[in-house]
């Protein structure tokens, strides 16, 4: 259990899985041979190194666990949450809510995140900031997108 | 004289009312950025790339490098008035700068940080009129394979100024080159890793990566532990320096500008490296060291000037090899790119007026930057007052606008914040954002140039190892290598870094 929360190994994983996606999903790409690259070849060998250093880092992560504990990763999921339910509910509202609700909107979600929150302060940047960043993305900086609901 | 000459028809661009403007506002922007907690250089200028698309490339070339130098100089002010440096390069001025500001002489501590820091910036931009176009022309004579082994070298650069490991920190470029690899392959036409999604065909944004990795994982980490806001508001002092603290600071500052110049050069840059350097370099060339760390005007006159010299001349790789230094070039590179300018030799022949005109448009901003920092400085102290909480919104909204911004596409946010989530996770377990980052730019430049050199050799991988100045930069990079993991040296780096943090 204190393997998988290990920095080196999640590390380790993080990058394997990826070099292993890469590799996989380069199947269907041709090779090639070093005189006629084909699209294959760079990514298939720079996923063949970044594969062996991942193993190399999840090995060395495992021998300094067992040897001693190290201090495991911890993650705060809840602002990541946070963050995550603000940008979605905004790419979500943009379109038919328009760019001004959708920006308060996210502003009152991740405003909500900081532990020293103030709601009338999240209120008031909110308003603010909404109503700026539609005048000056949409009017100053020529944005394309719908200003409120019904425009 | 050609480079007068040169210069000249650069100041003719850089003083047209436009570039004028936006250079004050990158200046200004920049400072405001090295002022407030939580949002650094790298990330602001990641955010505003979207609206430099708009600017003619010149114009938003200048605005953000005038970001890049500008946080420079703000964070010296918040280093040495409330002893929080604003962003690393300005941690060694710190040290003396807030003892000097201790006993009453901040005002002194901020003239000499402001000249000094003028002086070198100064310098290090006309190093880059006289040596850009000789090294413009070197460049010229380099083939395919000088290419790849110069980009192996700058990315293999990167590793050492990157904190902890350089395992993960080289992994981390392998990643780096295989996201960079996403999209339709130039050679081929076949589309790679796309999974039929029509927003990859032509790969990521760099302005999405960059956004997501730099803005959004800051954010997330600001938001577990918000950045220190210690503020005492202090009495500035008279903002002049005596004829004794001027012969003191000086020759420190000469000596600083000369170290910045020569490790802004290399690969990596040097901002950070270059300010540890001449702190340890003035500690030693004092005649009494003892009074390093109780407010030496020498300790901060010589880090100031070297860590903008370095700003300055890490555009030199840039502008003339189209090798970015650090991720700030990096992105550099990627708002020429949108603009199809290719950075490197030909940029001179082909855009003069981008070339000179951002050379003379760094000479006017660093001495707009004179004139916003000194008599403004209570505005910026004001302005650390800010609490991140209310910072927070109005960063995550313009991010998140301008990643809308740049194809009118929703794909890009959720794209961004993918990165963001990535970088958060990746940087707690000790790997470092600036190595993708480089890796990601220089991957394609990297692949073209392997490419090329393979076919030219009928397929011979020798072909890099018997041409002298491809073996040189190989060798170079081997050297880098061997340094990194010489157990001597890695102490060093440490030490280096945890101070630094």
């Amino acid at each position: 259990m204190r393997l998988i929360r290990n920095k080196d190994v999640i590390s380790g994983a993080v990058f394997a899985i990826a070099a292993i996606a890469f590799m996989i999903q380069s199947r269907t790409l041709t090779f090639g041979s070093p005189m006629e690259m084909g699209p294959a070849f760079f990514p298939r060998v720079v996923g063949g190194m970044l594969l062996v250093l991942a193993i190399a880092i999840l090995a060395k992560g495992v021998t300094e666990e067992l040897r001693e504990p190290t201090e495991p990763l911890r993650l705060h999921v809840l602002p990541i949450f946070k963050v995550f339910v603000a940008v979605v509910v905004f790419v979500l509202a943009l379109r038919p809510l328009g760019l001004i609700l959708a920006s308060a909107l996210l502003v009152a979600i991740v405003g909500s995140a900081p532990k020293d929150r103030r709601w009338p302060e999240v209120a008031i940047s909110a308003v603010v900031l909404s109503v700026l960043s539609g005048f000056l993305f949409v009017h100053a900086l020529g944005l394309q997108a719908p200003l409120m609901p019904w425009r | 004289m050609d480079v007068l000459s040169n210069l000249a028809y650069g100041f003719e661009v850089a003083f047209s009312i436009q570039n004028l403007g936006f250079a004050f506002l990158g200046a200004l922007l920049g400072t405001l950025v090295g002022v407030l907690p939580g949002i650094g250089p790298v990330a602001t200028i990641s955010m505003l790339l979207p609206i430099t698309y708009v600017l003619s490339p010149v114009t938003g070339l200048i605005m953000l490098s005038g970001i890049y130098y500008g946080a420079q100089y703000g964070g010296s002010t918040t280093a040495i008035l409330v002893n929080l440096p604003g962003e690393s390069s300005s941690v060694v001025t710190a040290i003396d700068g807030h003892q000097m500001a201790k006993r009453g002489d901040a005002g002194a501590a901020l003239v000499v940080a402001a000249l000094g820091s003028l002086f070198a910036g100064v310098v290090g931009t006309l190093l880059i009129a006289v040596f850009g176009p000789v090294l413009a022309e070197v460049a010229f004579y380099f083939g395919a394979p000088e290419y790849f082994s110069l980009v192996v070298l700058g990315l293999l650069g990167s590793v050492v100024l990157a904190h902890g490991s350089a395992l993960k920190a080289v992994a981390m470029i392998l990643l780096g080159l295989m996201v960079g690899t996403i999209g339709t392959d130039v050679n081929s036409g076949a589309s790679r890793f796309t999974f039929g999604n029509l927003n990859l065909i032509d790969g990521f944004e760099i302005a999405v990566v960059a956004m997501g990795l730099f803005g959004i994982s800051e954010l997330l980490r600001n938001l577990e532990e918000p950045p220190l806001q210690n503020v005492v508001t202090r009495k500035v002092g008279g903002l002049w320096l005596s004829r004794k603290q001027f012969r003191e600071a000086a020759p420190a500052a000469i000596r600083g500008t000369t170290i910045g110049s020569i490790l802004g050069l290399l690969p990596g840059g040097g901002a950070v490296l270059s300010s540890f350097a001449s702190y340890a370099v003035e500690k030693r060339v004092a005649k009494d060291s003892s009074i390093f760390g109780k407010g030496a005007i020498q300790g901060v006159a010589g880090p100031e000037a070297a860590n903008n010299a370095a700003a300055q001349t890490s555009f030199i790789p840039m502008l003339t090899l189209g090798i970015p230094a650090t991720s700030t070039m990096a992105l550099m590179v990627g708002a020429m790119t949108v603009h199809n300018i290719q950075p490197g030799p030909m940029i001179m022949q082909n855009q003069p007026e981008l070339f000179w005109g951002l050379i003379a448009s760094m000479v006017i901003g660093n001495l707009i930057l004179v004139i916003l920092n000194l008599p403004l400085v209570g505005l910026w102290v004001r302005l650390l007052k800010i609490p991140y909480r209310l910072l927070l919104p109005a960063i995550l909204l313009f991010t998140a606008i301008g990643l809308f911004s740049l194809g009118n596409s929703t794909f890009d946010v959720m794209a961004a914040f993918g990165f963001g989530v990535f970088g958060y996770v990746i940087a707690k377990c000790g790997c470092e954002p600036a190595p993708f980052i480089l890796g990601f730019i220089l991957g394609p430049l990297l692949e073209e140039n392997l490419r090329r050199a393979l076919t030219i050799s009928q397929g011979d991988p020798a072909v890099f190892f018997t041409r002298p100045v491809s073996l040189g930069l190989l060798i170079a990079a081997a050297c880098l290598l061997v340094l990194m993991v010489a157990p001597a040296f890695r102490r060093n780096r440490e030490e280096i870094f945890q101070e630094a943090d």
